[in-house]
């Protein structure tokens, strides 16, 4: 069904999702960037000294005595682009160049008008802008021809708002977040910083945001008459203001080279016309991430991300489909592998591909399986840093409950999840690992939160679990993990470095020898060695098709992707490539069993966007993350054959190519 | 089924080119690929196919968007699209025949690389043709065991027309955006700044370049192309009752050139501005029954959603439809001083672009004038290649968006009227009107945004159209008064009995049309009309009140 309605442009309810951006646009929202942060943590200082003049940072809660907003100097045109945490000159601690930053200047400025937002018992009590401003590149080639390319600006407001208290709010209830009012067209911003025009578009996705919340809040209230109270837990925490000024070094990739290098990778695949499908991507997204919010947090600091991703698919010859993929994260253009790796990689797959179109499939399998290098971090992403998190659950409106998923981890606070020999910790500190770039550095979460470093699982135990201002059960405290946005106004809980470490290793050459001798010792014909899963964020559309469905009707549990590089290792050594397999019930119990470790830890970036299918540059917003953990042998694991009807072999011949050269 | 016609062209269309690099003839390979699939297919499949076509659309726009004096979109891009469509069993019968409204789906709409590479384009024309003839087989193998126990419908046209080849290689289409556009739009857009009512405004140029490649298995060949570059200017504000009130207008030629001159920019902005204040201040409408003037503009809407969406084709042959006029060929269904014309091969009307034209649809079929209707009297529907009872061949109006399936649409919709007064006479005759029915006013719609129709059987035959700017014209002389909330409800037949006479001055609206088929762009020209009696709703309007807090003042220096 159609609807003309006249407007120029589609605005949504929600405005940080300008429809005019393409997708590309939207990655990497909260970048959480290295650099030599100067991370400045100021108590309870206050705005009034400044220019920017924010003077409700002293307050938690908006009063009704409002103070002048006075202006700051004019500005030439153009953001600096580097500053200095140690140039308090006038106005206190806050930076010169922070100060004459016109963007953060209208966040300011039209943020502290906030206050007034005083409705019959639903008084704003907390405000919150978070701004994105930068832009994004992406190319992508096929067999040596470009598929597409484009470069965009990207400017992305979000405004939170919340009325009530923070024992009692808008949030955590089953229609918090719902908006019908109108949607103003505000979700587009100045690609110059006009401070008028920004100043507008502020004070519009404020009024959007209010008018819901307080719509929200009158409804749950409503909700809440007819429902006996719980032990108190409030809907949001109070938190000391955060200031936080990190260099502007945005990270600078080369399009161009880029462009030539992707068209030249792609090129490759002519030497392997049996693979039918296959294309090559770089893309990067980066610039500047702001957040203001009324309890006088101040943040300002520089994001990027770049991407390399390779995809192929082919038949095997039961016409049942193989893909691989390969994919690069890195916050620099320099921590992206060189293109002589990236080849390596490149061919070791394609040939792994033309290996597996007659590999045999797997049939049924229970045993031993040992998770090596990547597969092990991979694994250890989804069973465990996918899982270190719980929603709140919200206030539902009486006799019309919601099916509320439990997580594999409620609950279990105090008690042994996985094997005691294995302790999990994220760091959100580390930049670097062994030498190894990480993505998941970060200064600063979605709540203008410090994340320290952590640790969740201590020798199997589960000691804590990464937590937002919004908490789960009453008394506990955020620990700065809201990368992402979640429900009902929650955010959501992701990990920064997730670092498994065992208290009992073995040489990472040793582990297949171990794999061998479980094998023999249970009189197995062959045990199984799995180096690469199908990870979402790069997973293949059946992959995550499968995910879906079975998420769908596994609520609360996160399914582990296909195994995508698997062997079956004999007793003698010998390795036999095998494919169509998926694994069967394999859940969190299954690292209690584990047989051995390795001294050697294995690095996997991902960016988690909090979807099933955390595909890249799906979502509206992404936390980077990377996984270090040491191969894994674990005792028990399950595989069955892919299910599904095997489609016909098509009946025209696939399309030869031209020689390659 | 309930089809819109957005009036603007903010739609984010594909993207624009940075290299047009010719490695290979792009015709080539396509014909060389379809011929390899269409012969092997023919040889080995069961059912076996009867017609294959490849279609290649290459879409570059430019989309650069301004708001109180700043920049805010810049944005080259492009889409190079292909799509294919694959016919299974006969003519008579195939994968494409409706069953019970329900048609087959068959292209994915797939991209392309963008340079002619033959390597990378054949893998894709291959594995989507793949795709479309497991479609295609599977769709006609469950419409031939569900005809076994279905009566037999009622029009027994078959589904597809051959047609003899056409051969046809225009030069590419090209156009570009020269510089100082950015300053322009700059200095347009900051009109609104000081506006407080407006509380969002913007002023967007676009420049779509499209390329079509269509090569069949009857051996035709085309490649034909057209740009078009528009220029729009919105404002939306909200009345003090929480109405929303928004207000387009555009320009627009075929390349940048044929844009008019600053001054002519400059005063839609101020009218535009002008207009959305005074409705932002204006007395609600009430309900009303009786005469108005629909100014040609409004007309061309009026005619586009009541008449042309059931002048299309394969309504008149779904048995889902409504089906108004199906049975009326050949009988008066408008006055004896209308005729309508469809025509997509016109350009202009008079210095006007219209936005409707194309060489060929999207079936490959060479682009024809058509009378609907003769001096008042039903003569003809748009056609597309599936035939109807009693029009057996395409008149060249299939149209689509890629990724989509072809059905019949409207072009240039153009209505003429041989009889016709000045603006000032037709006034006159409203005024004699207003007083004969003894009301205390007319309306006249100035202004129209574009409207909505429900064409299926299933819902009410009735349509929308929201007029965005209309006056009160009083019988007893006072000024007219700008009224806000208006929206015109009626049923196409019965409307049009009531049309009383046309002015001497056709006017254009312009437009994108959304339908089963996807967007595509439409014009619609019609002169001022008379009507006896036209009955209008209050608009249903938001709730919400204006912004809470007043608008942000900036204090001393803002930038």
């Amino acid at each position: 069904m159609h609807s003309s309605d006249g407007m120029p442009t589609k605005s949504p309810a929600v405005p940080n999702t300008p429809t005019t951006e393409p997708q590309t646009r939207r990655l990497a929202k909260t970048g959480m960037c290295s650099g030599n942060a100067a991370t400045r943590q100021v108590a309870a200082s206050c705005f009034a000294k400044l220019s920017l003049s924010l003077a409700l940072a002293c307050t938690t809660v908006l009063s009704q005595t409002a103070s002048p907003v006075k202006p700051a100097a004019p500005k030439p045109t153009g953001a600096p682009t580097t500053s200095s945490a140690k140039a308090p000159a006038t106005g206190g601690n806050i930076p010169a160049d922070v100060r004459q930053d016109v963007a953060l200047r209208a966040m300011v400025d039209e943020l502290s008008r906030s206050r007034d937002l005083i409705s019959a018992g639903a008084p704003l009590y907390f405000a919150n802008y978070h701004y994105s401003k930068g832009d994004s590149f992406r190319v992508s080639a096929s067999l040596g021809a470009l598929v597409g390319k484009g470069e965009a600006p990207m400017r992305v407001p979000v405004v939170n708002v919340r009325v009530g208290n923070y024992d009692n709010d808008d949030t955590n209830f089953v229609a918090s977040g719902m908006y019908q009012g109108t949607a103003y067209n505000a979700g587009l911003f100045p690609l110059d910083d006009n401070y008028d025009a920004m100043r507008r578009n502020w004070w519009l996705l404020t009024d959007m945001r209010y008018k819901g919340a307080v719509q929200s809040f009158n409804y749950k209230r409503a909700a809440q008459q007819n429902v006996q109270a719980t032990a108190a837990n409030p809907d949001f925490q109070k938190h000391m203001p955060l200031r936080l000024f990190e260099p502007l070094q945005v990270p600078q990739f080369d399009k161009a080279k880029w462009e030539k290098t992707v068209r030249s990778l792609s090129l490759e695949f002519k030497r392997y016309p049996v693979i039918l499908d296959s294309s090559v991507h770089f893309g990067y997204s980066r610039g500047t991430e702001y957040i203001v919010n009324s309890e006088g947090s101040l943040v300002r600091r520089p994001f990027g991300i770049g991407y390399l991703r390779v995809t192929a698919s082919t038949l095997a010859k039961d016409s049942s489909a193989i893909w691989d993929s390969l994919e690069y994260l890195a916050m620099r253009e320099q921590d992206l592998p060189s293109e002589e790796a990236i080849r390596r990689d490149l061919d070791a797959m394609m040939q792994r591909m033309v290996a597996k179109i007659t590999a045999p499939v797997e049939e049924n399998y229970r045993g031993p399986v040992l998770f090596e290098g990547q597969a092990a971090s991979q694994l250890v992403a989804q069973l465990i840093g996918r899982q270190l998190w719980i929603p709140r659950k919200p206030v539902m409106i009486p006799n019309r409950p919601v099916n509320w998923p439990r997580t594999e981890m409620e609950g279990r606070v105090g008690m042994t999840v996985i094997s005691d020999k294995l302790t999990v910790r994220d760091d959100p500190t580390l930049t670097t690992f062994e030498k190894h770039p990480l993505i998941g550095h970060a200064t600063v979460d979605l709540e203008a939160v410090k994340p320290e470093p952590l640790t969740l699982i201590r020798n199997g135990k589960l000691e804590t679990l990464f937590r937002t201002r919004t908490p789960v059960n009453a008394g506990e405290q955020t620990n700065g993990r809201a990368r992402l946005p979640g429900l009902f106004g929650a955010n959501r809980g992701a990990p920064t470095n997730l670092i498994v470490e065992s208290s009992d290793v073995i040489a990472e050459g040793s582990m297949k020898q171990a794999l061998m001798d479980v094998t023999k010792a249970a009189g197995r014909p062959y045990g199984i060695v799995v180096r690469k899963l199908d990870f979402p964020t790069s997973a293949s559309t059946d992959t995550i098709r499968r995910l879906n469905s079975t998420s769908a009707t596994n609520a609360g549990k996160v399914r582990v992707s296909p195994p995508v590089v698997a062997y079956r290792v004999y007793p003698d050594g010998r390795e036999e490539l095998i494919h169509g397999v998926n694994f069967r019930e394999l859940e969190l119990r299954a690292l209690r069993d584990v047989i051995a470790a390795s001294n050697q830890m294995h690095v996997f970036h991902y960016l988690e966007n909090g979807a099933v299918f955390a595909q890249m540059g799906t979502g509206n917003y992404v936390a980077e993350c990377s996984v270090i953990a040491p191969s894994l042998l674990l005792e028990e694991v399950e595989l069955e054959p892919v299910s599904g009807d095997k489609p016909t072999a098509p009946v025209v011949e696939p399309p030869a190519l031209s020689a390659a050269k | 089924m309930t089809w819109g016609w957005v009036a603007s062209l903010f739609v984010c269309l594909g993207s624009v080119c940075p290299c047009l690099a010719q490695q290979d003839d792009l015709l080539q390979i396509l014909g060389d690929e379809l011929q390899r699939n269409y012969t092997t297919l023919q040889q080995k499949a069961d059912p076996k196919p009867y017609y294959l076509s490849y279609t290649v659309t290459d879409r570059q726009v430019t989309v650069l968007d301004a708001s109180l004096g700043s920049i805010r979109i810049q944005n080259p891009q492009r889409q190079r699209t292909f799509d294919v469509s694959i016919r299974v069993g006969d003519a008579q019968l195939d994968n494409y025949h409706r069953v019970q409204g329900a048609r087959g789906q068959f292209t994915s709409g797939s991209g392309i690389v963008w340079e002619d590479n033959r390597d990378a384009i054949v893998r894709t024309l291959w594995r989507d043709t793949d795709r479309a003839y497991r479609a295609a087989a599977e769709r006609l193998n469950l419409i031939r065991s569900n005809s076994e126990v279905r009566v037999a419908d009622k029009d027994t046209s078959p589904d597809f027309t051959m047609l003899p080849p056409e051969t046809d290689v225009q030069p590419l289409a090209t156009a570009a955006l020269g510089y100082g556009w950015d300053v322009k739009l700059k200095k347009w857009s900051a009109a609104f700044r000081g506006h407080e009512a407006i509380l969002t405004s913007n002023m967007t140029l676009s420049l779509a370049v499209d390329n079509r490649y269509f090569i069949d298995s009857a051996g035709t060949k085309l490649r034909h192309g057209r740009s078009f570059v528009r220029l729009d200017v919105a404002g939306q504000a909200k009345a003090g009752d929480g109405m929303n009130l928004m207000l387009v207008r555009g320009v627009q030629g075929e390349k940048e050139g044929e844009l008019p001159a600053d001054a002519v920019v400059e005063k839609l902005v101020q009218d535009l501005i002008q207009d959305l204040e005074t409705l932002q201040r204006s007395p609600t409408a009430d309900p009303f029954v009786g005469p108005a003037i629909l100014s040609g503009r409004a007309a061309a809407v009026f005619f586009h959603e009541i008449f042309g969406h059931r002048m299309e084709g394969h309504r008149q042959k779904d048995e889902r439809e409504g089906q108004t006029f199906t049975s009326q060929v050949g009988q008066q269904i408008l006055p004896t001083f209308l005729s309508v014309i469809s025509d997509p091969t016109v350009h202009k009307q008079g210095s006007q672009d219209l936005m409707g034209w194309y060489a060929y649809d999207d079936e490959g079929v060479r682009a024809r004038p058509v009378t609907l209707v003769e001096n008042g009297t039903l003569r003809n529907f748009l056609l597309s290649r599936s035939p109807i009872e009693g029009f057996p061949v395409s008149n060249g109006h299939g149209r689509k968006a890629p990724g989509n399936e072809v059905v019949s649409r409207q072009s240039n919709l153009l209505i003429r009227a041989s009889q016709t007064m000045t603006d000032a006479q037709l006034r006159e005759a409203l005024l004699a009107e207003v007083k004969k029915q003894g009301k205390p006013y007319g309306l006249f719609f100035a202004d129209i945004s574009g409207g909505l129709t429900a064409t299926g059987r299933a819902g009410l035959q009735a349509f929308t159209v929201i007029p965005l700017v209309v006056y009160r014209v009083f019988a007893d002389g006072r000024p007219d008064q700008m009224i806000r909330g208006v929206d015109i409800v009626g049923t196409p037949l019965t409307s049009f009995a009531k049309i009383m006479a046309a002015s001497d001055k056709p006017e254009v609206f312009n437009g994108i049309c959304g339908a089963e088929s996807g967007s595509v762009p439409v014009s619609a020209v019609s002169p001022a009309l008379l009507v006896s009696e036209i009955e209008t709703q209050r608009r249903a309007k938001a709730d919400d009140r204006p912004p809470l807090l007043p608008f942000p003042r900036s204090v001393g220096g803002t930038r």
